[in-house]
């Protein structure tokens, strides 16, 4: 496995550029493909955003005129009412599309003919639009500060499993090892069906990972509450090291297996699904980190024991990660948008 | 308890960093004014517990180090009572065997 090294200051920008894709063998792979994920998801938001400010705009044509008259003076808008729309589907007026591909409008006369033709343009400003994504991507925009703060959390954390990574070998950590290895394969595969099916054995793999690891790293917690070290006597350095060894590498790989998680959720546009993952993390934290941060600091050699020390730093994910999924996996979402009445 | 000492938490303060350690009746850094903190006396780790002098691994560590002491002076004592077990057994004979081998 490729080794990375990663500055004490780097933080994951969620403005900057999309990173160029890892090595899926980096140890920075799961975090990059989440920060990805992420930066995509906000683009889309923002794309989203534009698309609704045209959509209200074209809709309320004093709203636009009173934009661009800032801008530009003056312009004339044409605004098809909704009796001017039931009318084309009527066909008093008729829509024609000359040969150059420019498009009329004709009023149907009194006498039965079509009068002259009145040069307009189309403008779809919903083309493409899926209302549910746009809300979704609308919350995330809403949101984008808190997922800003959440990533930055979760690269301090990630900052310090780093090193743990290498030559770590049991059947849990083989899990997810399975679970990554699959994920892979699942991004390779063209047939839909058995790429979604290969994804979906590949987060089961990772699920499994985490909650085996879960298992064992607070039975090593327990050990060192209980102090059962005690007992051995002249060993007890020793055995307070190896259980804080072990600690450090199931933490490590929890972390990795849930970036990769919540990674995979959110490329694949299951926002909600991925402040699932977060949010499962971030119960896991307060209920076997935060709860042990100050022992595990005290054990740790690596750790300073201060609040910006490697546990305490862990211990501190909890609480906007909370605040994040209540408000992206809230009930009610609702998208207004202005629809142009005609005036009676 | 007696002997505990506090130090500065602030990680930019030269008295944290130069591992500076103060009195139990001092309240706050003289360097950078931050509230001071009980510390392990070894390894200056602050101390959630305020009633102990060491952290966990340190206090571990020192009891560890005892352990030897005992098992090492336990050897020796061991071994003391040995040599004394066969000068009193022996102890004639072996101060006869010295008287000749000076004459």
């Amino acid at each position: 496995m490729k080794d990375v090294v990663l500055s004490e200051d780097l933080y994951m920008d969620l403005t900057s550029p999309i990173t160029e894709e890892l090595s899926p063998y980096d140890a920075a792979y799961p975090i990059i493909f989440l920060s990805n994920g992420l930066k995509i998801r906000l683009e889309q938001a923002e794309t989203a955003v534009k698309e609704i400010y045209k959509a209200v705009a074209k809709e309320a044509p004093i709203l636009a005129q009173a934009q661009q008259s800032a801008k530009k003076g003056y312009r004339y808008v044409v605004d098809a009412t909704e009796s001017t729309l039931e009318a084309i589907e009527s066909g008093k007026i008729k829509l024609t599309t000359e040969k150059s591909g420019e498009m009329f409008a004709q009023i149907r006369e009194a006498n039965g003919y079509y009068g002259s033709k009145l040069p307009i343009k189309r403008e779809d400003f919903r083309k493409g639009v899926d209302p549910v994504q746009m809300t979704n991507s609308l919350q995330m925009k809403a949101l984008q500060d808190q997922v800003q703060t959440i990533a930055d959390q979760i690269s301090i954390i990630d900052h310090s499993v780093k090193d743990v990574l290498q030559g770590q070998q049991n059947d849990r950590i083989g899990l997810y090892y399975s679970g990554r290895a699959l994920f892979f394969e699942a991004r390779n595969i063209i047939d839909k069906e058995m790429k979604k099916a290969l994804m979906a054995q590949s987060l089961r793999a990772l699920s499994e990972a985490t909650f085996q690891l879960t298992l064992t790293m607070q039975s090593d917690i327990q050990y060192l509450v209980n102090e059962k070290y005690k007992d051995a006597r002249g060993k007890r350095t020793e055995l307070i090291d190896s259980h804080v060894r072990s600690i450090n590498q199931s933490f490590t790989f929890i972390h990795q297996a849930t970036m990769l998680r919540a990674g995979i959720y959110c490329n694949e546009g299951e926002l909600a699904a991925m402040s699932t993952v977060l949010e499962e993390y971030s119960h896991f934290i307060d209920g076997t980190v935060t709860k042990h941060a100050a022992l595990l600091a005290q054990c740790d050699t690596s750790d300073s024991g201060t609040e910006k020390g490697v546990w305490k730093s862990r211990a501190r994910l909890k609480l906007d990660v909370s605040d994040f999924t209540k408000k992206i996996n809230a009930p009610e979402k609702t998208l207004y948008l202005g629809v142009s009445k005609e005036n009676e | 308890m007696m002997d505990r000492v506090k130090g500065c938490v602030n990680e930019k303060c030269v008295a944290h960093k130069k591992k500076t350690t103060y009195k139990e009746s001092d309240d706050y850094c003289s360097k950078c004014g931050d509230k001071l903190s009980y510390v392990c006396k070894e390894c200056y780790k602050p101390l959630e517990d305020t009633s102990e002098k060491y952290c966990v691994r340190c206090l571990g560590k020192r009891q560890d180090r005892n352990d030897k002491v005992m098992k090492v002076g336990g050897s020796i004592g061991g071994a003391l009572l040995t040599a004394g077990t066969v000068v009193l057994t022996y102890g004639k004979d072996i101060a006869k065997i010295v008287s000749k081998l000076k004459k």
